[in-house]
């Protein structure tokens, strides 16, 4: 029996655009030696309190290998178990960051290498940025990587500047939901998130998948929002409901289950903070449009979310609630968790609190379900 | 032979300038060294050209192939030199390698996903390469493509063409590698005249003023001269066993020739007083330039009337302080092998008639080197 793990990555620091760390950095903590350099000091300097900083440090030693190979390689040196990975690529070309030195045709075309090369244990997904081009163009990608190939599904990342409505994605939807096609989309409030100077008049008045303006909302215009909390605007789970109400047997999974943090305020374990935006709880409203009966195929992961020990009870009693026990996936989000903890520990921690059957329900048959489409059977 | 004091003077101010531009030469290479430069500028050129927005960056594409990758160092380095005969080869299987159709679908049974790969076995090399340029969107790579395999018959052809491109264009990153080696070695100088306060004004009166350091300093640049040009011992390339030198041999005598530099900056300052340092004191801080330049009570300045201090500092003092730093710093950046060539003309002068030799190190910024 196969584990899947339904949320991970492999790009490198070449796919991630030049200010995006801010110019320069990348290059010189891509340097083996002052990465190598960076870990050892921060060990010596602050020994046992130096957790976070040589985590982050790690972090970036794993994004600046060479290729996205030597990062597959590590993700499956992990795992003891036979294991299939869901590798979701990421367009960040159109986030206002300036050029990537790996751009995205570059990153899907060495993923589809490793696809050629890792059939059986590399389950892509293409990524798709309505910005990229028009609504056919946006299809035709879609249907090339999955139809010809075999990536198995369609990832999204709105906090890089767009809405899960927009009309470019229309015919998408359409394709997907007429295939069983999955999505998967980044929803929680932390990440990495749009870096324009400028918002487009799309940002800041959308219009709906039919081209129709949405009623505006004052906030979005606040001139004191900074890009890191307007992009809550793009990700906001009750964006999937427009999406979902035109497709509502469209297969998507709104990743992350709201964030740890965002658990932690709902349950009171954590004080609440007033938002910037008014938006509310992300976990309270993913799991609204988990338990509504209109959206069948409205799946979650808990991808991030389990390197935070402290919500596994609430984690694992929402897995063994029945009404949203089939549609929680298991998923890390390799290599971002780095930072948190190394994708073996976090594995291991969160699979001593959990039940072997509860695992084994959101970790086979969940993501199984999941991925499978008129194009793939897992 | 000529033995003017103003000669003695000269050598004796471009010596110091050759040893300390030495020394920023180290540097450079250290810098270089550490800072993996040209490796970078390397992959920056290449990126230049091959990342292309329109279609792939296919330089990283090119460094992933298996002919480039077995010249990494380690995984994670990128090459510092790529021989031009390799980047035709892996360049033209990139780009062939766009023509190959692939589809992977499922097993009937929908057991397992199944790879058809058309490796475009008909047509010849050339007309497979054709066929991966077509699928190029049109972008200043696939045109430079087009326009290089326009006329050619066959993959021979089209790898010359391809050789000539390339070596014609790292003779311009070699270019542009020297231009910002130049700017790094201009940094490096002002670190070397700020560590050690080369003052050029300073240099100038010691060595004018004071018989036995000037000559003192010639004769070391007379010995430097003369070693340098001397003939190379055919037997130093051997090792004891008559064999050709190792590169571990070649490592040990860069590293004497390192040492030997070093030891001769050290000797030049220390055993020989050179006047350079932070032996500051105020009187010094007041340097007694020559008095042409001096502001002291009867100076020639002092008569002028220019008598500018600001807070208890004499202004022109520092200004002259700064000036003769700049002029250092100007003079050391611009390089051992500048500074080589000119105390190998003066000391031939000098000697009277030798005619001279020019011997210059090469410049440690050429690319490619390793």
């Amino acid at each position: 029996m196969y584990l899947y793990n339904a949320h991970t990555h492999i790009f490198t620091t070449k796919c991630i655009p030049e200010n995006f760390l801010g110019k320069g950095l990348i290059r010189i903590i891509s340097i083996p030696l002052i990465n190598k350099l960076m870990l050892k000091l921060l060990r010596q300097i602050l020994p046992g309190q130096s957790d976070f900083l040589s985590k982050y440090a790690n972090f970036l030693a794993i994004g600046s290998n060479k290729n996205q190979e030597a990062v597959f390689r590590d993700l499956v040196d992990s795992y003891d178990d036979t294991c299939r990975f869901v590798v979701l690529t990421l367009d960040m070309d159109h986030m206002g960051a300036g050029r990537a030195e790996v751009n995205y045709n570059t990153q899907l075309y060495e993923v589809l290498q490793l696809k050629l090369k890792y059939m059986q244990s590399l389950l892509p997904f293409v990524s798709v940025d309505p910005r990229r081009g028009t609504a056919q163009e946006l299809l035709a990608l879609v249907k090339k990587y999955v139809e010809e190939y075999g990536f198995v599904g369609i990832k999204l990342y709105p906090a890089l500047g767009f809405y899960p409505f927009d009309p470019n994605l229309d015919l998408v939807y359409q394709y997907a939901e007429a295939n069983e096609i999955p999505l998967m989309t980044h929803c929680t409030k932390a990440g990495v998130y749009y870096k324009g100077k400028t918002f487009s008049e799309q940002q800041i008045w959308p219009k709906d998948l039919d081209g129709k303006q949405l009623p505006q909302n004052d906030h979005r215009k606040s001139s004191h929002l900074k890009n890191r909390h307007f992009k809550n605007f793009f990700t906001d789970p009750d964006n999937y409901r427009q999406v979902l109400s035109k497709y509502p047997k469209l297969k998507i999974c709104i990743a992350h289950y709201g964030g740890s943090t965002e658990i932690e305020r709902f349950y009171g374990k954590r004080k609440k903070k007033d938002e910037v935006n008014g938006l509310g709880n992300f976990y309270e409203k993913t799991r609204k449009l988990l338990e509504d009966k209109k959206f069948p195929n409205v799946r979650t992961d808990i991808s991030y979310t389990l390197a935070a020990n402290k919500i596994f009870p609430e984690l694992i009693a929402d897995i063994k609630n029945s009404d949203l026990r089939d549609n929680i996936l298991f998923g890390t989000d390799y290599f971002m968790t780095i930072i948190e903890k190394n994708e073996r520990k976090l594995v291991s921690e969160f699979r001593q609190a959990i039940d072997a059957k509860d695992f084994s329900q959101i970790a086979n048959a969940n993501v199984k379900s999941y991925l499978n489409s008129s194009f793939f059977t897992a | 032979m000529f033995d003017l004091p103003v000669l003695d003077f000269t050598i004796s101010i471009v010596f110091v300038f050759f040893l300390f531009s030495l020394f920023a030469a180290a540097l450079l290479e250290l810098v270089n060294t550490v800072r993996k430069r040209r490796a970078r500028i390397l992959r920056d050129a290449l990126d230049k050209v091959m990342n292309d927005p329109q279609n792939l960056n296919y330089a990283e594409l090119l460094y992933n192939h298996p002919i480039i990758e077995a010249s990494r160092k380690n995984p994670e380095s990128l090459p510092s030199y790529i021989a031009a005969e390799n980047f035709a080869t892996a360049l033209i299987a990139v780009i062939t390698d766009q023509g190959r159709k692939v589809k992977i679908t499922m097993n009937a049974d929908n057991s397992a996903q199944e790879v058809e790969r058309n490796i475009i076995s008909s047509g010849t090399p050339i007309a497979q390469f054709r066929n991966g340029l077509d699928t190029l969107e049109p972008s200043n790579f696939q045109q430079l493509l087009v326009s290089l395999s326009q006329f050619v018959n066959n993959t021979d052809q089209l790898e010359k063409k391809l050789i000539t491109w390339y070596n014609g264009y790292m003779d311009r990153v070699s270019g542009w590698f020297k231009v910002q080696s130049q700017k790094i070695l201009m940094v490096l100088s002002a670190i070397v005249v700020l560590i050690f306060y080369v003052d050029f004004f300073h240099l100038a009166r010691e060595f004018w003023d004071n018989d036995k350091l000037r000559n003192e300093m010639v004769r070391s640049a007379v010995e430097t001269v003369e070693k340098a040009n001397r003939p190379q011992d055919p037997t130093e390339w051997k090792n004891l066993r008559g064999n050709e030198v190792t590169s571990l041999d070649s490592l040990k005598r860069d590293i004497n020739d390192r040492y030997a530099l070093v030891d001769s900056l050290y000797d030049n300052i220390v055993d020989r007083s050179l006047p350079v340092g932070w032996h500051v004191t105020k009187e010094k801080w007041k340097w007694k330039g020559a008095k042409l330049w001096s502001w002291g009570k009867g100076s020639f300045l002092h008569e002028l009337g220019i008598k500018i201090k600001v807070l208890g500092i004499n202004l022109w003092g520092v200004i002259l302080n700064l000036a003769g730093l700049l002029i250092s710093v100007l003079a050391i950046s611009r390089g051992a092998p500048f500074w080589f060539d000119t105390l190998n003309k003066l000391v031939n002068l000098r000697n009277s008639g030798k005619k001279p030799k020019t011997a210059a190190p090469e410049p440690a910024n050429q690319l490619p080197q390793n």
